[in-house]
């Protein structure tokens, strides 16, 4: 064993390492939970088979020692990521041969661990447990990792506020708790004890390691088959306490935990407040917690005579939002949410996405009925439900009469492929050890959009140049949802209503082996299980979406003064378009994004009416969200001057005397930026520089490519115009040079800077052919 | 030439006590050093043939991540420089010397041999900056980062050896490919590797 401190692993048992731990975090991320133990013997056994290495026993235990301080170094991220609190010595159980590996991370992790695991120094004592850390905070009160110093075991402690001092509430708390307390099953976590004491009561409970379902579902979004399994699991736990005639009438995703296995515990039985409804309404605006999983009869305020099927609704909601990826009512003013929740059907899950599982759906809305009457009236019938749409079985549950039978075998015998998936995929994993050049190929992809039924135009983008390729765009014959087999690469796609409604989207095509996906919607991808691609849906806006934006007509000779001119002209034919009058602003991002900021140290000294400053991928993720695009370079060009008749966006001259802005104003602002009165658009040339997208065919001569871009444009840089590297570095000045109309230049598209916003545009009409996009005109 | 393996240990050796603060004097000469450095680069980038260069792979020239470290600030403090640098920078100069004895030995049958056979940490630095760097290792330093990028043959990990040497830091290039700061720290690992078993051969 002490060899594995001295050898350096060789360069090739690394690689081969890097590429397990990549396939390792690829299935963490897609919603797995792979396990270092399989990845280690998986791994070990094929480099002996492989005979890649020689496997002497010094191999073979050098490759598992590697493997393994790699694995556990993924693995401890993902879970302190999620919210885990992360104790080594747990992993020198799981691997007792590999004492001295677990050692070795033991001082790297040393100063995290001063964060997470090691207990404040000063210790706090609450009767005989000691406080360890302050782990959450919540409408409930304050929960602890403590140490039961009697026991010997970890505990979560839970110190309730605003525990009525009106002693018949105390006494009714207290009873709930205590009955709760004896609650034993796999499903439910523990309580060790219900602490009264005179100054305060708490609970200690079993620590579980592990991340509560919210968190889990931040991460990735479940199949819908993980969803039902889940769901029964946590169904076993509520027909326990409901058969001991125990309520839990607060079940949301904060209140299930995961453990490392992945087995949900439900946490928190017996301590709702009776009267939550009353005090959501008493101070609506103030939320103590999310009512969006209340049961109709609670919103109502009849939370006494809420009995075990307001549970049964609650796990209805969890399981909607598993599928859908949201829950059925998002308002956020709480008066209005509870109407929602009395009065509104939700929306059909099938609606938002297409591929769930009828059953499930069928499982899902029984589960949400308005009526207790009309729900599942047991927790175990629910779950029962559940097993057997996952053992593809007749389902008790009851839509509609139709029973579709055939859909029901092709479910069964959808089990039949995945197991041959699983073992394709264990083949291909050794072929990947094997072969370092993984196979490149077209991949199935699924393309969802909202409403269903559109029809989808696809329009490739170069690999090397980032750039749109309308002569090979191409029309699918079906329409959405539907199926299509595209090579790995970007893509442009235009999907419409019939109505004429429509959306121009980027889109995502992983390569075979692509490990890992980003979170932005336009690069977003996952495999399912039969190996087709996912994207998010194409959420197709209403035609109004325009509202508020200026239309320019295009133009059949367009002189782009930004391209060199080595043989006579470069013209370009620009179809007409819509453009925002103003880049985008703080506020506005803040409301397309649920309230949330983006996340750097610029914006919080910024005024919400100023620009908003993000990546190329925000600012491209804000633009579909909104159901617009990026402005094209073209575009931007084409505004800026008018239409190619002045050469500064507001106007002829450089004003003179300018007095220079210090810092960067409110979007709109300076005042004079405006191109014209017919076209009221303001700050192409001042304030904040703008992310666009370039139009690099017209960068080309039309007799050679010598002005190709650089290689890795797109991957790596993105275009920017409106403002110098210093205007895009925070300086506000407004100078003949610094914000020509007709200069650009690249900016790796993963920075923010604090002078770089964006404004979006809008197709007049959805590009479905050749004409419809920018063009070098003949 | 200096034993290689001598001369990584001794890398990673100045830059552990680089860590632990004895930077002053280091830190002048770095300066100096670093700023005739990128403005050679810069020289190389504006002296490339077009506007935007051409299908030349600007992102993967040494020239390119020098001037994008140098004007990010990312390149003032000498610690902020990963290892992947200091060993192109070991590579280059080796290729320098060898070049050197070469030249020497067509045309007079053998030159003066630049030999350190014992070096210490501080000595190693001293040896990757002694002289005001001249256009022709800038140059030499450009042909070395592409042999180097070849190496690894894979283009993600190019890509973060590009983006170290352009001075990201971690948390942003973990960001950038969407990967956890673990399978960052282990690629750099698997990168560092591969260089340093060049300063071997």
């Amino acid at each position: 064993m002490n060899t594995r401190r001295t050898r350096r692993p060789d360069i090739q048992v690394s690689k081969q390492v890097d590429e397990i731990c990549d396939l390792f975090e690829f299935e963490y991320r897609n919603g797995g939970t792979p396990k270092i133990e399989d990845f280690l013997r998986d791994a070990v056994y094929k480099v002996s088979s492989n005979g890649v290495q020689r496997a002497s026993a010094e191999t073979k235990d050098l490759v598992e020692s590697t493997l393994l301080e790699e694995l556990v170094r993924v693995e401890i991220e993902f879970r302190t990521d999620g919210g885990d609190f992360v104790d080594l010595d747990e992993y020198r159980d799981r691997f007792p041969d590999f004492a001295d590996v677990i050692e070795r991370l033991r001082s790297e992790f040393q100063h995290d661990a001063t964060k997470t695991c090691i207990p404040d120094p000063s210790v706090n004592l609450l009767m005989h447990y000691e406080l360890r850390q302050e782990i959450g905070t919540g409408a409930f009160g304050v929960v602890w990792r403590a140490w039961d110093t009697k026991l010997e075991r970890e505990v979560a402690l839970k110190v309730p506020k605003n525990i009525s001092n009106d002693k018949s509430q105390r006494e009714l708390f207290l009873r709930e708790a205590k009955a709760a307390a004896k609650l034993r099953h796999p499903n439910i976590v523990p309580v060790y004890e219900v602490v009264e004491s005179t100054s305060s009561i708490f609970i200690a409970l079993a620590f579980v390691h592990g991340m509560n379902l919210r968190q889990r579902l931040k991460l990735t979004k479940l199949t819908p088959y993980q969803a039902a399994e889940l769901c029964a699991k946590i169904g076993d736990g509520l027909a326990h306490a409901h058969e001991r005639d125990i309520v839990h009438r607060d079940l949301k995703p904060a209140n299930v935990l995961l453990d490392l296995m992945n087995e949900p515990h439900i946490t928190d039985f017996g301590l709702a407040k009776r009267d939550r409804s009353a005090s959501f309404r008493l101070q609506s605006g103030l939320v103590l917690g999310t009512p969006h999983y209340m049961s109709p009869e609670q919103a109502r305020g009849d939370s006494d005579r809420a009995d075990g099927r307001a549970d049964i609704y609650a796990l209805g909601v969890i399981l909607y939002e598993m599928l859908t990826g949201s829950v059925p009512f998002r308002k956020t003013e709480t008066v209005v949410l509870l109407t929602q929740i009395q009065q509104d059907e939700p929306q059909l899950p099938r609606r938002l996405v297409s591929s769930i599982p009828r059953d499930l759906e069928t499982i899902c809305l029984k589960a949400m009925s308005k009526l207790p009457a009309e729900r599942y009236q047991s927790a175990s019938d629910m779950a029962e439900d559940l097993r057997s749409f996952l053992d593809g079985r007749t389902i008790q549950a009851r839509r509609t009469p139709m029973v579709i039978r055939s859909w029901r075998w092709i479910r069964r015998n959808r089990m039949m492929v995945a197991v041959s998936t699983i073992a394709v995929l264990a083949i291909a994993a050794t072929m990947y050890f094997a072969s370092p050049t993984p196979p490149v190929g077209y991949r199935q992809v699924l393309i969802e959009t909202e409403p269903v039924g559109a029809e989808i135009t696809v329009v490739p983008i170069d690999v090397e140049t980032s750039e749109l390729r309308p002569e090979q765009l191409f029309r699918l014959d079906d329409s959405t949802p539907c199926t299509t087999q595209l090579d790995p690469g970007d893509y442009l796609i235009v999907a419409v209503l019939p109505d004429g409604r429509f959306h121009e989207v980027y889109r995502h095509v992983p390569k075979e082996r692509e490990g890992l996906s980003t979170g932005d919607r336009h690069r977003w991808w996952r495999v399912q299980d039969n190996g087709t691609v996912e994207w998010r849906e194409i959420r197709i806006p209403e035609n109004d979406v325009v509202e508020g934006m200026v239309r320019i007509n295009g133009s059949e000779g367009f002189q782009m003064a930004s391209v060199p001119r080595n043989d006579g002209e470069t013209k370009c034919r620009v179809p007409d378009y819509f453009i925002d009058p103003f880049e985008v602003s703080i506020e506005d991002w803040r409301r397309a994004n649920d309230g949330r900021l983006p996340v750097d140290k610029e914006t919080p000294k910024r005024n919400p009416e100023d620009a908003v400053c993000v990546k190329f991928g925000d600012a491209m993720h804000y633009a579909e969200i909104s159901g617009k695009r990026l402005v094209t370079e073209v575009e931007f060009e084409y505004a800026a001057t008018n239409r190619g008749q002045q050469p500064y966006s507001w106007g002829e001259n450089f004003p003179e005397g300018l007095l220079q802005p210090k810092i960067f104003g409110p979007v709109g602002s300076p005042s004079f930026d405006c191109v014209s009165e017919e076209l009221p658009i303001y700050g192409l040339c001042s304030n904040v520089a703008e992310w666009v997208q370039g139009n690099w065919q017209i960068h080309a001569t039309p007799l050679g490519r010598e002005h190709q871009p650089p290689h890795g444009v797109g991957d790596y840089y993105q275009m920017v115009r409106g403002g110098n590297k210093d205007v895009i570095e925070g300086d506000p000045r407004i100078t003949s040079s610094s914000r020509s109309p007709f200069s650009f230049l690249m900016r790796p598209y993963f920075e923010t800077n604090p002078g770089l916003g964006f404004r979006c545009a809008r197709s007049a009409k959805p590009r479905l052919e050749l004409a419809d996009f920018i063009q070098i005109a003949q | 030439m200096c034993d290689s393996s001598q001369q990584v240990s001794s890398i990673s050796e100045w830059l552990e006590s680089l860590k632990a603060g004895e930077a002053d004097a280091t830190q002048k000469l770095w300066n100096r050093y670093s700023n005739a450095i990128v403005g050679l680069a810069r020289a190389h980038l504006t002296n490339m043939p077009t506007r935007l260069v051409d299908a030349e792979d600007i992102a993967t020239t040494v020239f390119f991540g020098l001037c994008q470290g140098a004007e990010a600030g990312r390149f003032a403090d000498v610690r902020n420089r990963d290892e992947l640098w200091w060993l192109l920078m070991a590579l280059t100069r080796r290729s320098c010397v060898r070049e050197y004895r070469r030249e020497k030995a067509t045309k007079r049958g053998g030159g003066k041999v630049i030999s350190q056979t014992e070096i210490s940490a501080s000595e190693a630095f001293d040896y990757l900056v002694a002289n005001e760097p001249t256009p022709e290792f800038v140059a030499a330093m450009n042909d070395e980062f592409s042999r180097l990028l070849r190496l690894l043959d894979d283009d993600t990990l190019c890509s973060i050896a590009i983006s170290r040497i352009e001075g990201w830091t971690v948390k942003e290039i973990a960001d950038r490919f969407g990967i956890s700061m673990s399978s960052l720290s282990r690629k750099l690992r698997l990168i560092r590797d591969i260089w340093r078993s060049e300063l071997d051969q």
